[in-house]
This record gives structure tokens, sequence and C-alpha cells, in this order.
């Protein structure tokens, strides 16, 4: 493993816990989803997600500790995202959610495209290239959404609930400015945050779905509602055999 | 040319031979090498060296693949080492799938790779009427189309 500063550490550990916990979520519709092809959809964006989540942590901790290190740390050394980590019980809520947390993952990937981390911008450029399937699925059905009223409806309360909640993805690291000074990432999330919200606000117009969009950041040191039940179901088969190796 | 140096030839020859005839989980009858996955082998002081590239980094399937050319290569006994490693970069896409290899795919599976000007022909029918449906198909590797002439859903290997 290489040594990384402790910036470049909480840069990366924010993302892979945050990958790790959509990951986790959108998982969580395998079975369920709307019709079959939508299920195997999700299951695979899921499955990109966390294999993203895998890659991330593999730079900051041994790979032989990955498993423990993702699903038996203590909830306060968690450093994900309220986005990420919410249950969207509907599917409403679960569509959402993936437009809006995949318009700012692509967003983030870009930023890591000329990281002074070693191998970190070849994982981007690779990463990026899920990405582009990932948003053009959100945008398949974020378009088509408006199209009939009772699913416009439902795509706009969804929106109510989520966006307020959306931008804790931009929550920036206590060390982030000096992972910009060290490039480990080009721009602040500050930054970031300005062209997501362009974005988000300019497709929304084009999708004809109303919304407020605006961004209110969170705190990457407390955990949202429900994380300590979804974090106990996370680590409930490691727990059987902690030693075990899978 | 020396002992040695045919030696060694022999020794790579047989580590490459054996790398190749490892087949990828999800298409049997197709091989790693077929499909693009093998960037470099190299053999020095009796330990074979392996570059794989993912065709995606969240493949679950990579563990196995690294286990099965481990075992093949070990097999051969031509080493006494073999470290295998999944690059990041270069990035792996359809075009490093072999000519041979894509008519296999079409015929075997009806999984059809989209042409160098991005176009796709039914692998069922032959016609160029294939409309793309779904960015994220059955599988994580392919997308959905579908063939608007023979009225077959057609995957495409992304």
């Amino acid at each position: 493993m290489i040594e990384l500063s402790t910036a470049a550490k909480d840069v990366i550990l924010a993302f892979a816990d945050d990958e790790h916990m959509i990951g986790s979520r959108h998982a969580n519709w395998i079975g369920l989803g709307p019709f079959l092809e939508e299920d195997l959809a999700f299951c695979s964006i899921a499955q990109d997600e966390l294999g993203h989540a895998l890659a991330l942590y593999d730079l900051i901790v041994p790979s032989s500790e990955i498993d423990r290190f993702a699903l038996l740390r203590d909830p306060s050394q968690y450093r994900s995202c309220t986005l990420a980590e919410l249950e969207c019980a509907t599917w409403d809520l679960a569509l959402v959610r993936h437009w809006l947390y995949d318009t700012a993952e692509e967003l983030r990937w870009k930023n890591l495209l000329q990281s002074t981390v070693p191998g970190l911008a070849d994982l981007a450029a690779q990463a990026l290239r899920d990405e582009a399937f990932h948003t053009s699925h959100a945008e398949m059905f974020m378009t088509r959404m408006h199209r009939d009223e009772s699913a416009r409806l439902k795509v706009e309360a969804a929106l109510a609930v989520l966006l307020p909640a959306a931008g804790s993805v931009w929550s920036p690291t206590d060390t982030e400015a000096e992972a910009v000074a060290e490039g480990v990432i080009a721009a602040s999330s500050e930054t970031l945050s300005q062209q997501w919200v362009d974005t988000v606000t300019t497709d929304l117009e084009r999708f004809g779905l109303a919304g407020n969009t605006g961004v209110t950041l969170g705190d990457r040191t407390i955990r949202s509602q429900g994380f300590e039940s979804f974090h106990t179901s996370l680590g409930e088969v490691i727990s059987l055999d902690t030693a075990a190796i899978w | 040319m020396n002992s040695r140096t045919l030696t060694d030839r022999a020794t790579l020859e047989a580590v490459q031979f054996a790398v190749a005839s490892v087949h990828d989980p999800e298409y049997p009858g197709v091989s790693i090498a077929e499909l693009g996955l093998v960037e470099t082998v190299r053999v020095e002081d009796s330990e074979a060296t392996i570059d794989l590239i993912p065709t995606y980094g969240g493949c679950p399937a990579l563990d196995f693949i690294a286990r099965d050319v481990r075992n093949a290569v070990m097999a051969t006994q031509a080493v006494t080492a073999c470290t295998i490693t999944w690059l990041r970069a270069p990035i792996w896409t359809p075009d490093r799938v072999t000519g041979d290899v894509r008519r296999f795919l079409e015929s075997e599976f009806t999984v059809t790779l989209r042409r160098s000007d991005g176009s796709l022909v039914c692998p069922v029918c032959g016609s160029g009427t294939v409309r793309d449906t779904a960015p994220m198909g059955p599988s994580r590797c392919r997308s959905l189309a579908y063939c608007d002439d023979c009225r077959n859903p057609v995957e495409v290997m992304r």
C-alpha cells in the first residue's frame, strides 16, 4: 500500500463510504425491482458502486482488511453522506436518489482525473466508463416521467423529500483545503456543488419536473437516521465468523 | 542462439499457452485472451508475472479468473511462482475482443459487439435495424437492444 497524506485518505474514505452505502442500498432492490429488466439493471448499478468502493478502500486499507473495515467499523467512523445512507423504501425515491447521486458521482470522478494519488486517476477513468451508463440509465427514466401524470406526481414528491438531503453529497472532509493544495482533487466540493446545482436545475427543467435545488451541507462525522440498523444488517453475515475468508 | 535462450522461450511459450487456455466464467468456450483481458505475460528467473485487464473494475469474477490463471500456469510446472495483477490502465473496451470470437459470441450467446462506427448488426438475422433499448442489460457487461426485423432482443457486450 502506498503512503498517503491524511487529506488524501480523508477524501478517498468519504468517497469509498458513499459508494459502499449507495451500492448496498441499491442492492436492496434485487428481486424487488418494478420489472425484470429494471431489477437486473439496478443490481448491475449496485455492483458497479460496490466495485468502486472496493477499489477506493484498496488505496487506504490493506486488502485482507477491507471486508472488516467496510462492514465492522463503529458507526462513528464512517464518513458517508446522508444522500447515500438514506433508506429509499419506494421505487420513486430509489430512482430519484439514483439520478441525484450519479449526477454528483460523475463530477466527483472527473475531479480525480488529474489526481496526484498514484492509481487514482486511472481508477477515475475506469469508473467514468461505468458512470456514463448509470447517468444515461437514470436520465432515460427521468425524461419519461413527466409524460404520465401519476408518475410525474410521484417523482416530484420524491424530489421534495430528497432534494433537501441531496446537497449532503458535497459535504467536504475536514482536510479538504489540503487535499486541493496537494492535487488530490482538482476543485473543491463547493465548486463542484455549484456545477451540480446548475446541471440538476437545467435537467429538471428539461424533464418538465418541479423541484427546488440548492445545497445544504451535512456533517460526514454524523450518521443519518436509520444508519445503525442498516449497518447491523450489512454486518450480519461477516459477524457470523469474522476470521473466515469469503 | 544458446540453449538458455531456447529454454527461456519454451518456458514463456508454455506460460503464454496456459494463460490463453483459461476460459471466461461468463462465456464458456471463450478464452480470456480472446476477450482481450491479457495485457502482458513475462517470465523472469522461473517466476511468471501476468498483468490482466478487467472488463470493469467491480467484476465479481476477477478472483475466479485470477485463480484459474494461477492454476493453469502452475500446472505447466515451467515456473516456480506466478504473480497476477489486475491493471487499472489501459481500460478494457470491446475493441480488444478478437475477430473470430465475435462470431462465436454471436452464434453461441446472441451477444453482439458494436462495430467501429457505433452501429449494431443483429446476431440472429443479420439485419442492421437494431436499436438500443436499455443501457443496463442482464449482466453488468451487457446492454440491451432490439431487432425490429426479426423481433428478437439483442444483448450488446459493452
